[in-house]
């Protein structure tokens, strides 16, 4: 009689937390969100050739530049707290952590001044602009909008995980889960500001 | 086992680098496509940077990279496979 093949590999095949396990699941989830929303925008943007350009160098690619600076430091950050909490020092999780989410806070402020510029100088909106182009605002407002919206969630979620650390609450899996997320954040930033912004540059 | 607080530091430093050098090839004059392929090239070198030491799965059981992207990539390939027929929706309008 034959046996029925069943999975002995053990408990845990990925030696890993069972929440950074299901952060990194979450994650891949995301990537696809954001995969499909950037390549709307890039398919959108390739067959157009009338699609607007209205990135200058000042403000708009500054701030971007500045914007990007800061969610890679604020990374880096993050991946020093995550190292301090495994290492249990709890007292600097905290600080970088108070850190990476000014930085975050930082990212916003100058996002929402450039969203402000773009309508206000620029006149676009998330349904019209002067060049005619409605497909344009919808794109940029809903991919750069999800992605604020998910920094302004990381940076409530990594106050509440620095509260707890400072508490003597949460352990290293905790905040490596909540360090998974704000990398994830960083890197859909990494994609959007080069092929929303300069690719776009006005010249 | 962890990254070294030295080889976060140059993976930052690295990310900097090669942000600054995505906005230098913005202003100079390329075509569309060609300079799509180029900030392609350079974001999946920093996300891998940015997935291998900061998320560090570079030191992670090799299985759990297995087990998250396959999926990942077979999906972003069928959505770049759509691309090429942006080029030609562009000639069949103007």
């Amino acid at each position: 009689m034959q046996r029925e093949a069943t999975w002995e590999g053990g408990g845990s095949p990925f030696a890993i937390g069972v929440k950074p396990l299901g952060m990194w699941l979450f994650v891949v989830s995301d990537a696809l969100t954001f995969s499909a929303l950037l390549v709307t925008y890039t398919y959108c943007r390739l067959s157009n050739p009338d699609w607007p350009t209205p990135f200058h160098f000042s403000p708009s690619i500054l701030f971007s530049t500045a914007m990007t600076f800061l969610l890679l430091s604020s990374s880096f950050t993050m991946a020093l707290g995550v190292r301090a909490m495994k290492n249990g020092r709890r007292g600097q999780t905290v600080r970088m952590i108070a850190a990476t989410i000014a930085m975050g806070l930082g990212f916003v402020a100058l996002h929402l001044n450039e969203w402000f510029h773009l309508m206000r100088v620029e006149n676009i909106t998330l349904t019209g602009n002067p060049w005619h182009q409605p497909l344009f605002g919808a794109t940029f407002f809903g991919l750069t909008g999800l992605h604020m919206a998910h920094v302004s969630a990381g940076v409530i979620y990594l106050a509440i995980i620095a509260a707890g650390v400072a508490r003597g609450k949460f352990r290293a899996e905790d905040v490596e889960a909540s360090g998974l997320y704000w990398h994830f954040v960083d890197l859909v930033w990494m994609f959007i500001f080069p092929m929303v912004y300069l690719m776009s540059v006005a010249r | 086992m962890q990254p070294t607080v030295k080889q976060l530091a140059m993976v930052w430093a690295a990310l900097l680098g090669f942000t600054l050098v995505e906005v230098g090839l913005a202003f100079p004059h390329f075509s569309a496509v060609l300079f799509l392929i180029v900030l392609l090239v350079l974001s999946i070198g920093k996300s891998a940077l940015i997935i291998g030491f900061f998320m560090h799965l570079k030191f992670e059981r090799r299985a759990l990279a297995l087990t998250l992207f396959p999926l990942l990539i077979v999906f972003v390939l069928v959505l770049l496979a759509l691309l090429p027929d942006a080029e030609r929706l562009r000639e069949m309008r103007f």
